[in-house]
């Protein structure tokens, strides 16, 4: 650990280990499962393993939260081992989350298994890449079988009376349910849905299974449990596990200053990540550094790796041998099943030392031993981060977990209180079993699977509504008083449970035409539109042309010095309105609204320095619209025509810079946020489009729209709508309380703009005021900071230091800088002398000019009119000026001998 | 002639029966009384012409026919010379054929030679024990054989060929080495296959033909005789041995089991047969006549007796569960308006399909056969089509009209037309109702989603369609089917909101939408009778409409509103 990065830790938190209560074996134990648990070196059972046996023997279901490493895979596997010895023909079905979660978990079942021999237990995986021999086996003979929601609801519901799919139903004792809190919003709403239709058919074949599920710590597991399965739960939350210690680092990335003070922005977290994992390798350390999204993962794993190469390029680093990708991995969604069993291996066996990874190793994949875990921003709940966090310590060892917080508002709101991440309080998952759309898209599924008959309303609640809807769409007929699916084949298959966007694209490598990965469209319209830069396990590829009819995209190897974040606007327009009511200064409304979204362009972002290299706008606009309902609130004249005064033009003349209403957005998503405890994903915020048009244009009321990011609306702003006074007074009060003097990203989302005006704003919603005075930002940061070391001046005398801190953060520019002859200044221009004439060709061209002046500005302070000259080294120059005479001397004599033999002909 | 005027046979049916040429071939169509003239025939026979029963022999393709032939005769079942080509041809082995040696005997055969060979108390096995036999062999003496699961196949076209005195195979293995070991090992054991049955009875009816001295062979389903059965009917026939067979080339279903499909021409060409018809169907309605007609291979048109029918109902199901939920239904409710089970059949095309009818006719707990023979009397039937062949039942549903189900994939034309026999033993099946349907989504591998090209073949004025494929696409857009949802949700809140706040406002209009109904209704009295229905919410109100599914109530105050009967919110009054 660097003295440098020890600065940055503001807060230290250190959990005591603890002790683990233990308890005989269950009476009613079998022998056979007494003599395993001997063999395994179990002579005791941890308290909760115990009291989970005990209820599921009661015939109750049972919900358990305990922490990560408790042993909960053996807590739910002695009640199914127990039932199907003692009933041969019993079946249990396991749902995960994902994948990699099942496959995982899988092997962990593999002692059981073998100890019992195959002819006693038989398990298997049926998931997408099961082999048809495989299904099979599975489905005539499995005692447990390990899945997803996706085949519960595509494969085994609608096929329930053929493939012997019938014979699992009819001895279905047990569903186990693992990491039941990631099945919130609209993926829990669809597994609710989907064990409503599975107790239909379990009702037909006169089976009655009992519920087991696990879940990290929320506020309301019985709850959660209670709607996605449908019936009554009991808890299980005394951890009989022993823990060690634990100790938390929440990590502030500097700010980045100049001479003068003035701040060039804050070191982001990703970039802390980078420099942070290759001391983790370099000090043997098991860790997983957790990235917010698939590019922040691949980001920091090629910058990571990046500076551990120049690392050992400068022999400062080493670890027997081995190159950086033999010690750091990428893991995440978007690679193979096939590169991430290889990715698993290599950890469990502590060949990597560590993996980046996106939340998906969030969900209790076990991969050895872990020291260390790195969280690159605040994950949005607290759930999220002891998950994450839990995924250290597991050998008993102490473990330290860092949080780097983002330049975000949740983030800064944690270096200002930590206390509020480490009280007890956790959300709320939130699950509407009762989603129209959801619902609706089920119960077509449940009426192709089984007749509908009235009972079934005690299921689906809104059936009354839904079938005469269904009846005049000729969807559905009526037989004898039951109504049986008329639709088209497979209405399991109409929707998607992750995402409502079922259209997928892939990527495709054009010199191969080999597959690299596929994703959903708006994803596609992020990651692969033309010219985007798509990283895969820290390889590089640019887009190069996309299909949107057969939902293509090309792309070739690249090895430029950027990625690409792609940008646009976003439109909403008002379709219809339910409900509206008056309240102080302002309406709520909730409706029905268009959100169009349109990405026009994208940024290029130079590693290691994240600067723009500039803007590319795309030659064809892609344009996602959908429905989806909103809350909205117009905003009164008087704070309307006060923004708009504020608004400052970009160099395009667009009114676009200094957007308060961005504060104010800002602030009430937070406070929505909180209150529904969505995920920021699940809900969104605009300011109608003429809120910013600069005239004195009144006529049309500026509206702050709130709405769910699911087409046709997942049920949140319905909620919002409700809750709107409580939302505006929480928003003013998280403005107001924040600490910060005159606003900061935790409050109203950016520095720049004056919180005095935002709360101003805000509180004019409910009472009119006097606009108070602007104020002018001069900001002044007690946080730590980083200073620029050089200087454009000084750069010719300081030019090797220069050049060996910037290789030393491992930029690609840096061998062009070790060419570097000659280097001086005059005036605004900074002269650089090179022999090779590839490298004077090479920084002729616009973008690595570019790239080198980003170099040059992040790490030192120079003139805003700062030129770049280079100039090739005579000396080389003449030589290299009289080999091409002299080659195209010899080639004329052989084009003048050729014409000479023909003219002879 | 008393007593074929008794039987009210057709002038057709008359000359058949009365017919006396050397050979005679009737050309009957399906439900035209073959049956019926051929019993009438061996009666006739005996009792006008005073034939002895042991002078004719009367052959049929299946033990049932053979039963009923000898039940509607009041003769016995099991009686000489009446049966089933193999049955008879084992009754003439068992008279020809020598006794058993006695191990102290002199049997010439154990004498002449080492071997033994048949004799009179030989075993028939089944096809399954020739195999397994077979295979003993071939391991015992190291022989090897390749395809085994197509052995089956392969023993019964090859054994022939090397009982011919073909020397080997396509194949490349030691098939054709094991066959004499087999032949030995079958005359040494006494057993016989049913190949052989056929062969050896053909063998000793040629021996014993003058000794026979038969006066008559009268041959019912003659279409469907194969080569060999062929062979034994020449053998058994003398010159004055007359020839009489019924038959009907629409109807042959059997190729795979080695019928040639035009072996009813074959048939009159080699025995010179002189050709009568039976052309009027007794058994269906013309509706169901005219549809099979479509599906006539040879011949003019089937003519009916003259009773229409109801129309064919086509339906389309969404997969064979849910059809045999259906089933379970419709069938119930055919029960319960007096059709007894019996007369209710359901034919499929592979066997396959039983299996999900099978498991939810049991679990609804329904009176069951699954194929023609097995429990008699009150019982639904389930078969396949060829199964169905020779039965007729008042109510039949034909299942999985799918490209690819019915007719099956084809691998040239002669399967093509086989399986529109098939279709036309089918539907010929029927005497007043035939239902068929096609799945949206069959769940069979190898099946379309499309329905069966022989729905567009069936003349659309025979059919009541309940819904029309591809007429439009029925492509349904979720989140419009959830606005309507919602929209009827806020709807009901709304109209519950103002019921409650608004009671002044609602008696107006009330009174004033009464006013105008009362004037409507007075000038129509005399045509329309009004009913009148009853909700708790909206209160009374005149139905308007009403189908088997909805009913339309108008109320005062709240105008039309459609209900779901099945939820039983309208109360008529």
């Amino acid at each position: 650990m660097t003295e440098e990065f020890r600065d940055y830790i503001i807060h230290t938190r250190k959990i005591p280990a603890k002790e683990a209560v233990c308890e005989a074996y269950p009476e009613s134990l079998k022998d056979e499962l007494r003599d395993y648990l001997k063999e395994n070196g179990y002579q005791q059972l941890y308290s909760h393993q115990v009291e989970m046996f005990k209820t599921a023997e009661a015939g109750k279901n049972v919900v358990i939260t305990t922490s990560t490493a408790s042993g909960k895979t053996l807590a739910f596997l002695l009640p199914v081992l127990q039932e199907i010895l003692e009933n041969p023909l019993a079946r249990a079905i396991f749902v995960y989350p994902t994948k990699a979660l099942a496959s995982d978990q899988y092997r962990a079942l593999q002692p059981a298994i073998e100890f019992f021999g195959d002819g006693k237990i038989s398990a298997g995986i049926y998931d997408g890449d099961t082999k048809p021999a495989e299904r099979t086996r599975i489905r005539q003979s499995a005692n447990i079988i390990l899945t997803n929601p996706e085949m519960l609801n595509g494969a085994f519901l609608p096929n329930h009376s053929n493939y012997g799919f019938d014979t699992i139903f009819a001895n279905l004792k047990y569903i186990v349910i693992d990491e039941l809190h990631s099945y919130r919003g609209a993926f829990g709403a669809h597994l609710s849905n989907i064990f409503r239709r599975l107790h239909r058919i379990c009702t037909y074949y006169r089976s009655e299974p009992q519920f087991l599920c696990s879940s990290a710590t929320i506020a309301n597991p019985i709850e959660l449990a209670e709607k996605i399965c449908g019936v009554p739960f009991s808890l299980i939350d005394r951890n009989g596990a022993p823990a060690p210690d634990k100790i938390y680092q929440i990590v502030q990335p500097p700010e980045i200053k100049g001479k003068n003070d003035k701040v060039y922005g804050r070191i982001a977290a990703s970039a802390v990540a980078a420099k942070l994992i290759p001391n983790l390798v370099a000090e043997d350390r098991h860790f997983i550094a957790f990235g917010r999204s698939r590019r922040n993962v691949e980001v920091i794993l090629k910058e990571a790796r990046d500076k551990m190469s120049a690392a050992g390029f400068l022999g400062a680093f080493g670890r027997a041998g081995k190159q950086p990708e033999e010690l750091i991995a990428g893991y995440r969604s978007g690679y193979t099943p096939l590169e991430r069993r290889e990715i698993e291996r290599k950890m469990t066996h502590g060949e990597l030392a560590g993996l980046v990874s996106t939340n998906a190793l969030e969900l209790g994949i076990d991969i050895g031993k872990l020291d260390t875990t790195v969280i690159v921003g605040y994950p949005g709940t607290r759930a999220s981060f002891w998950q994450q966090s839990g995924r250290a310590g597991r050998s008993g060892v102490s473990c330290v977990n860092y949080l780097l917080l983002e330049n975000r508002p949740f983030d800064q709101y944690i270096a200002i209180d930590p206390e509020w991440l480490f009280s007890n309080e956790s959300e709320n998952a939130i699950v509407d079993p009762d989603n129209l759309l959801i619902e609706l898209a089920h119960l077509r599924a449940a009426a192709a699977e089984l007749p509908l008959s009235l009972d079934d309303i005690a299921l689906f609640p809104d059936l009354g509504e839904m079938i005469p809807v269904l009846l005049s769409a000729g969807e559905v007929k009526s037989l004898g008083g039951r109504f049986i699916w008329a639709g088209q084949a497979y209405p399991a298959g109409d929707y998607s449970l992750r995402n409502m966007d079922k259209t997928r694209f892939k990527l495709l490598a054009k010199k191969d035409g080999h597959e690299i990965t596929e994703m959903d469209e708006l994803q596609a319209y992020h990651e692969i539109h033309p010219g985007a830069v798509y990283m895969h396990e820290g390889t590089l590829y640019e887009v190069v042309k996309m299909d949107l009819v057969g939902r293509t995209a090309e792309a070739v190897d690249f090895d430029g010095n950027y990625y690409t974040v792609p940008s646009g606007t976003k439109e909403t327009r008002i379709l219809r309105c339910f409900e509206e009511e008056e309240y102080k200064r302002t309406e709520f409304h909730f409706g029905d609204v268009n959100v169009n979204e349109v990405i026009s362009m994208f940024q290029k972002l130079q590693f290691h320095n994240h600067q723009n290299l500039g803007y590319v706008t795309l030659t064809q606009p892609l344009k996602k619209d959908y429905d989806t309902e909103s809350a909205w609130i117009t905003l009164p004249e008087n704070v309307v025509r006060a923004y708009r005064s504020l608004l400052v033009p970009n160099r395009q003349g667009q009114y676009i810079l200094n957007d308060h209403f961005e504060g104010m957005k800002y602030a009430i998503k937070n406070a929505s946020m909180m209150i529904t405890m969505t995920e920021r994903d699940d809900i969104d915020v605009a300011v109608s489009n003429n809120a910013t048009i600069p005239d004195d244009y009144y006529h049309e009321k500026v509206s702050l729209f709130i709405y769910d990011k699911y087409e046709g609306g997942l049920g949140y702003s319905e909620k919002i709508y409700g809750l709107v006074p409580e939302i505006l007074y929480n928003a003013i009060r998280m403005v107001k309380g924040c600490p910060c003097e005159d606003g900061c990203p935790a409050c109203v989302g950016d520095y720049t703009l004056d919180k005095g005006m935002i709360l101003w704003g805000l509180e004019n919603l409910l009472e009119e005021t006097e606009a108070p005075e602007y104020v002018r930002k001069n900001i002044k940061e007690p946080h730590p900071a980083i200073t620029k070391e050089f200087s454009f001046f000084e750069l010719p005398e300081k030019w090797q230091s220069f050049c060996a801190a910037v290789l030393k953060n491992g930029e690609s520019g840096g061998r062009f800088l070790k060419t570097v002859k000659a280097v001086c200044v005059e005036e605004h221009k900074l002269i650089l002398t090179v022999e090779n004439a590839f490298y004077a060709g090479w920084i002729q061209e616009a973008e690595n000019r570019k790239s080198l002046e980003n170099i040059l500005r992040y790490y030192a302070i120079c003139p805003g009119d700062m030129k770049i000259e280079v100039i090739l080294e005579n000396r080389q120059g003449e030589k290299e000026e009289k080999e091409r005479e002299r080659k195209k001397a010899r080639l004329q004599r052989k084009y003048d001998e050729q014409l000479g033999k023909e003219k002879t002909e | 002639m008393n007593s074929l005027e008794r039987k009210r046979l057709n002038s057709y049916q008359k000359e058949a029966v009365l017919d006396e040429s050397p050979a005679c071939l009737v050309n009957a169509n399906v439900g035209s009384g073959k049956t019926t003239v051929l019993t009438e025939k061996v009666r006739y026979l005996h009792e006008e012409r005073l034939v002895p029963y042991e002078k004719m022999m009367v052959l049929t393709f299946t033990n049932k026919a053979a039963d009923e032939i000898a039940e509607r005769l009041g003769i016995e079942k099991s009686m000489w010379g009446f049966g089933t080509f193999h049955s008879v041809a084992r009754q003439l082995l068992c008279k020809y054929l020598p006794e058993k040696c006695t191990v102290e005997g002199t049997d010439r055969a154990v004498n002449q030679n080492e071997t033994t060979d048949w004799n009179r108390e030989f075993e028939v096995i089944e096809p399954e024990e020739e195999l397994q036999m077979l295979l003993d062999l071939a391991d015992a003496n190291g022989y090897k054989i390749k395809y085994k699961n197509r052995l089956q196949a392969r023993l019964e076209n090859d054994y022939e060929a090397y009982l011919q005195g073909k020397p080997k195979g396509k194949y490349k293995d030691d098939l054709f080495r094991v066959f004499p070991l087999l032949d030995r090992k079958k005359r040494q054991e006494n057993k016989m296959s049913f190949a052989d049955l056929i062969r050896e009875g053909t063998k000793c009816a040629e021996e014993h033909r003058k000794e026979l001295g038969l006066q008559w062979i009268i041959v019912d389903e003659v279409q469907d005789s194969d080569q060999k059965q062929l062979d034994f009917i020449e053998a058994l026939k003398d010159a004055q041995t007359r020839f009489f067979a019924v038959g009907d080339p629409n109807q042959v279903i059997y190729s795979w089991r080695g019928t040639a499909p035009n072996m009813f021409f074959m048939i009159k060409h080699r025995f010179e047969a002189k050709e009568l018809s039976l052309p009027v169907n007794y058994r269906s309605s013309d509706v169901i006549l005219e549809a099979a007609n479509r599906f006539l291979q040879f011949g003019g048109k089937i003519e009916g007796s003259g009773v229409k029918g109801d129309k064919i109902l086509i339906k389309n199901h969404y997969d064979p569960f849910i059809e045999a939920e259906y089933l379970t239904e419709r069938i119930r409710k055919l029960h319960e308006d007096g059709l007894p089970y019996s007369q209710i059949a359901v034919f499929y095309r592979v066997q396959k399909q039983a299996e999900i009818l099978e498991k939810v006719f049991e679990r609804a707990e329904f009176p069951v056969t699954f194929s023609n023979v097995g429990k008699e009397g009150e019982v639904l039937h389930f078969m396949t089509l060829h199964a169905s062949k020779g039965l007729e039942f008042d109510y039949v549903f034909i299942v999985g009209l799918n490209q690819g189900l019915i007719p099956l994939r084809c691998t040239g034309m002669e399967q093509e037309e086989e399986e529109m026999r098939l279709f036309f033993v089918g539907l010929t099946r029927a005497r007043k109702n035939l239902e068929l349907s096609y799945y949206t989504n069959p769940t069979i591998p190898g099946v379309f989603e499309a329905p069966s090209r022989y729905l567009k073949r069936l003349p659309e004025h025979l059919l009541d369609w309940e819904e029309k494929p591809g007429s439009e696409e029925r492509k349904a857009n979720l989140q419009s089917l959830r606005r309507q949802a919602v929209e009827t949700i806020r709807r009901k809140s709304a109209e519950e909101n103002m019921a409650e706040t608004e009671p002044v406002k609602q008696e107006e209009r009330q009174t004033e939408t009464e006013s105008v109904k009362h004037e409507e209704r007075h000038t129509n009295t005399e045509e329309r009778v009004v009913r009148r229905g009853r909700h708790p919410k909206y209160g009374e109100g005149i139905i308007t409409s009403e189908d088997d599914m909805t009913i339309e109530v108008e109320f005062p105050g709240y105008g039309k509103k459609q209900f779901l009967k099945a939820f039983g919110e309208i109360e008529v009054l």
